[in-house]
């Protein structure tokens, strides 16, 4: 029988492109595992604005009781041992005003766990922009899991690369959008399996997405699928003008070194055509020999920019439209040009000399070794025993 | 001459306004005295830099004595305090009162603070700090440090204290001393373990002030006349922080829609919420509004009492208080009453309970409530509550003074002319009680239980109010036998140092009044000495009347304040067998001349705490680590109640001298014997349940 991953869907946390990505992630999974949405009551009006999901809302009671001394005990037995270096203890300087001395609130799901249920997704509340019940339901959520024994793993929309790590720290996964957000948690020893999406499927989660970004998704699992890249292979996107012949052949043998490892996609204009040549001929006569080393290439109609994203970084002989959609588009550019001075802000360099240049590509390439694709993510939950991954 | 306070730095820390009101008066004093003081506020959402401001107050941010430097620290312990909260909340609800993000946010701040305010003391140097409480992070990090540095640290009192009352027994953990406004509120800390002995009475710093404020300013009368309520009846309904239902007082409102010239101030506690107060105005309708006004922060407590004709508590509030000092008729509603409520306004009667009915009818007919107050049981009540209800800051200004000599007083210097032979083995110096049937027991115990084990002599401390029939005990005595006067206006340890410096024995052997030795324990006395470090002081196992430990050697308890070890146990709980060190002894102590005379003898202003005093500074003297010696098998028994150490009033000197130096060892020592608290309470419920057999 197919596993099941949950999804928790709360207010504020889908815009229309995560709600196509949802649909599409779910499509895409659906021979392997169901994903099934769902929505505390808290958040009830998400049901109508993801329909297509049929998400199934699920009911959340609170219960409490205040100035317990039984409450306050179990809260300083809790944190038994837990103190500064120079022995103050955490519960002494804590529990009586900021955790609320007896006082107690319990915030539970009424969620039934199916014994193919193998995960569950969650978006990680920020500590500068999440609402209170959202955060309450988030701990509730937790706790339900932990108590099914059920993987639970927190998605990044608003940003984790702060100085606050609570949220995260409470996860099984963590899944970033931003290869500094996975850089900083992994500086942090208790943080498990943190994984870096793509940018192609980073680039929904987030307000400004677009139908831009998810053609641009839709273009990259039907591109890796047609071509057989693997997962953690290289792709850089290479913007080709017929202007610029020379140049592109040279940066390809400046390529060459490593070439064995990546994927190039040759960003074309199809209705370009010099004498009797197509453009995609053109390429394919004059650096022939230079493509016969990379492990695997393909042509892109660069009208389709979108397409843009699927890769990890853009190397042109100049700044063009492409370089302008990678930069818009927060994709390491480097652009090769021994006629004009080096030049680096942010993620664009522009380098005149072969050995930095490789050194940039080593760079991207090392990178791509972090990213993992959500399916694979999916697959990796369903593949996994719950009983075997809490701790 | 130079004023005391000229070269003296105070630091206080500040939160919300209504409760800084009872520091800024001190402060005040204390600057216009001379010292330098400084506020501190810390980091919280709810700004306490607005307090400051609003109060008009230079102020610094503890997080301004946090440097780049500090950061590697900060991270450190942010993720020990992440770790050890990251584990329950993965397990349990119990830190899920609010959101894990503001938990976050909160041990952040709380990681940098602690590095601020060590920071704070290493840079400022204070010589005394002040807080309202220590049951906020704030303040217990505060005295936690302060602590560390040996640095007084003074706490005052929140309010009337019917909160949380298991959290009192943290009121006095890392402060020297907490100042309260009576003996009821002591008493009431007390009962929930807050350590006797660091709580004193010192009355409300701020409402004195305020009533003289209020008269002298004429605030009724301006206040009416700016509110249009000069020719009014108003009554001031006084809500607390977490608004109960509207409804609840519909009547009142009624009434005061229905009465011409009548005037209902509705008072917001200052922790709600705008948008709760906006909600529970909306939820009256609209006609029972119009003679009503609401006041939040915007106006002050005091002048709306001063405003009052009566004073409604709609539900508890610390405020009752300061309207009864105000002498305004105080009415608290049934619905806000609890019956055998540990402290009631209505049950002292000061307050008249009333139903919202009721309170509406009375407000119709135009009755003065004034007529309701009991005057006899308002100032037995004011007593109660109000140590001293004009000179509080004085008394306080006064306590910081004492603390800070005391805290001062590091050297230790050898007692001069130690004149005197030592042909003797032993002097036993024995305080001259009340109980003439006590006494003669002690003695008769002294005298029958030392024979045989050295020359002895016994020196009396007499007060000069000793009963004549205990006088006439003394007269009986003969054979080497010294009676020393001590009176009222002479320092007792100077007048004990010069005795001690006199005396004939080569050890001394100090006793607490009414407590008898047991056979042998010149023996062991002997042996004891003999086998240990000639530079220390000794002290034995001592048993109450009822069989019980009063004193196994001194621990620090999580108050931090000495206690027995194991007290209260059966006197032979195998934990009192082992001969050990400890940090301090009481009841008895037994040293060598010299060692007294190297200490300096008892000090000046220790009071009840001398035996305690003694070995701190022996302990501080000498190299030896087991310098201050618990012999167990030297075995006494108090033939009374062991004396009361609290109730001397000298803890201002020794909190203040030995701050830095007493830190919790009750838990360490248990860990060592390998006593769980449940084998403890075990012990204790057996213990128990052999007195009561």
């Amino acid at each position: 029988m197919k596993k099941t991953i949950i999804w928790i869907v709360q207010s504020n946390q889908v815009t229309s492109s995560i709600y196509e990505y949802m649909k599409i992630i779910r499509t895409r999974m659906e021979t392997f595992v169901n994903i099934e949405f769902k929505i505390p009551d808290t958040s009830a009006e998400m049901a109508e604005r993801i329909k297509d999901l049929e998400p199934v809302v699920f009911r959340t009671t609170s219960k409490g009781t205040k100035n317990s001394f039984q409450a306050y005990l179990a809260k300083q037995n809790e944190l038994k041992g837990g103190g500064f270096p120079e022995d103050l203890a955490f519960s002494d300087v804590l529990l009586l005003d900021d955790f609320g001395g007896g006082s107690v609130q319990q915030i539970t799901a009424d969620l039934p766990a199916s014994e193919h249920t193998c995960g569950m997704i969650i978006q990680i509340p920020s500590p500068l922009g999440s609402s209170l019940n959202e955060e309450m339901v988030f701990h509730a959520m937790v706790l339900w899991a932990r108590q099914n024994r059920i993987p639970i793993t927190g998605y990044e929309l608003l940003p984790i690369d702060i100085r606050w790590s609570l949220a995260p720290s409470l996860l099984d996964g963590i899944i970033t959008r931003y290869p500094d957000s996975y850089d900083h948690l992994n500086t942090i020893p208790e943080m498990q399996n943190i994984r870096l999406l793509p940018l192609y499927e980073s680039a929904l989660f987030s307000i400004t997405a677009t139908q831009f970004h998810v053609s641009g998704v839709r273009a990259a699992y039907h591109y890796r699928k047609l071509y057989g890249i693997p997962p953690r292979r290289p792709i850089f996107y290479i913007p080709h003008n017929v202007a610029m012949i020379h140049e592109y052949q040279v940066l390809l043998q400046i390529l060459l070194p490593a070439a064995g490892k990546i994927h190039l996609m040759f960003g074309y204009g199809k209705d370009q055509v010099r004498g009797s040549h197509t453009q995609k001929e053109i390429i394919e006569i004059v650096y022939k020999t230079e493509l016969h080393h990379f492990k695997s290439f393909s042509f892109h109609d660069m009208t389709h920019s979108w397409e843009v994203l699927m890769s990890d970084g853009v190397i042109a002989c100049a700044s063009c439209f492409q370089t302008m959609i990678a930069l818009e588009n927060s994709l390491p550019t480097l652009i090769f040009d021994p006629a004009l001075p080096p030049l680096a802000t942010g993620l664009k360099k522009r380098i005149d000399k072969r050995d930095p240049l490789l050194e940039e590509i080593e760079r991207i390439i090392c990178r791509k070794d972090d990213t993992t694709e959500m399916a694979d993510i999916l697959m990796q939950m369903a593949h996994r025993e719950p009983e075997r991954t809490l701790c | 001459m130079r004023c005391f306070w000229t070269d003296k730095t105070v630091i206080a820390y500040i939160a919300l306004a209504h409760h800084t009101r009872f520091i800024l008066p001190v402060m005040e004093r204390l600057k216009n005295q001379g010292a330098r003081i400084k506020y501190i506020v810390g980091q919280a959402e709810r700004s306490q830099e607005v307090t400051a401001i609003e109060m008009g107050l230079t102020y610094a941010h503890i997080l301004d004595y946090v440097t780049p430097d500090d950061t590697r620290e900060i991270h450190r312990n942010y993720s020990r305090l992440r770790r050890s909260f990251s584990l329950s909340l993965k397990n349990s609800f119990l830190f899920a009162l609010q959101p894990v993000t503001v938990t976050d946010k909160t041990l952040y701040a709380t990681a940098a603070e602690y590095t601020g305010f060590r920071n704070l003391m290493a840079i400022e140097k204070p010589d005394l700090c002040f807080a309202l409480h220590e049951l906020n992070r704030w303040g217990k990090m505060f005295a936690f440090w302060a602590k560390k540095r040996n640095v007084p640290f003074i706490t005052l009192q929140e309010g009337l204290t019917y909160g949380l009352d298991f959290g009192y027994s943290g009121h006095a953990q890392y402060s020297s001393l907490s100042l309260v406004w009576g003996d009821r509120v002591k008493k009431k800390m007390v009962g929930f373990e807050a350590p006797e002995s660091k709580i004193l009475p010192v009355g409300n710093t701020h409402i004195a002030n305020e009533i003289r404020f209020q008269k002298v300013n004429q605030i009724r009368e301006t206040k009416r006349k700016a509110f249009g309520v000069a020719d009014h009846t108003v009554p001031l309904l006084i809500l607390s922080s977490i608004l109960p239902s509207p409804d609840l007082f519909f009547p009142i409102f009624t009434a005061v829609a229905q009465t011409s010239r009548m005037t209902l101030i509705v008072k917001f506690h200052p922790a709600c919420k705008k948008p709760q107060t906006d909600q529970w105005i909306a939820a009256i309708p609209e006609p029972l509004r119009t003679d009503i006004r609401f006041v939040h922060t915007d106006e002050s407590m005091y002048d709306l009492i001063s405003v009052a004709d009566v004073c409604i508590l709609g539900q508890r509030s610390t405020t009752g208080l300061e309207a009864v000092a105000f002498d305004k008729p105080l009415v608290k509603l049934d619905s806000a009453y609890t019956p055998d409520n540990p402290y009631s306004f209505v049950d002292q009667g000061v307050a008249r309970k009333m139903s919202a009915d009721e309170c509406a009818r009375e407000l119709k007919k135009g009755t003065d409530f004034s007529a309701f107050i009991d005057r006899p049981r308002r100032e037995r009540f004011l007593a109660q509550e109000l140590y001293d209800p004009t000179n509080a800051v004085d008394r306080v200004c006064t306590v910081f003074e004492q603390i800070i000599s005391a805290n001062r007083n590091a050297d230790i210097l050898p007692l001069t002319d130690p004149a005197g032979p030592t042909n003797l083995t032993w002097s036993i110096f024995v305080p001259v009680p009340d109980n003439p049937d006590l006494f003669l027991s002690q003695i008769e115990a002294v005298a029958a239980n030392s024979e045989n084990c050295g020359a002895f002599e016994t020196i009396f401390l007499e007060p000069e109010n000793t009963p004549a029939d205990v006088r006439r005990i003394l007269d009986t005595l003969t054979g080497e036998v010294t009676r020393i006067p001590l009176s009222e206006t002479r320092d007792p340890a100077s007048v004990i140092n010069a005795a001690a410096a006199a005396a004939k024995g080569q050890v001394l052997i100090f006793l607490d009044r009414y407590l008898a030795p047991l056979n042998g324990w010149l023996d062991v006395l002997g042996k004891g000495m003999a086998g240990n470090a000639s530079s220390g002081i000794f002290g034995g196992r001592i048993c109450s009347r009822q069989g019980k430990i009063a004193h196994a050697g001194l621990v620090v308890d999580r108050n931090h304040t000495p206690v027995s070890a194991y007290r209260h146990l059966d006197m032979d709980f195998p934990g009192v067998r082992k001969q050990r060190s400890f940090q301090m002894l009481d009841h008895c102590v037994v040293l060598k001349k010299s060692v007294f005379v190297r200490a300096g003898g008892f000090s000046s202003g220790a009071g009840n705490y001398r035996f305690m005093d003694l070995c701190l500074k022996i302990d501080r003297i000498t190299d030896n680590k087991d310098a201050v010696m618990y012999l167990p098998e030297l075995k006494l028994i108090f033939l009374d109640t062991p004396p009361d150490r609290a109730a001397g009033g000298q803890s201002i000197y020794f909190y203040g001298r030995w701050h830095g130096t007493l830190w919790e060892s009750e838990t360490h020592l248990h860990e060592k014997d390998g006593f769980s608290p449940r084998d403890l309470d075990q012990a204790r419920v057996t213990a128990a349940m052999r007195s009561s057999g």
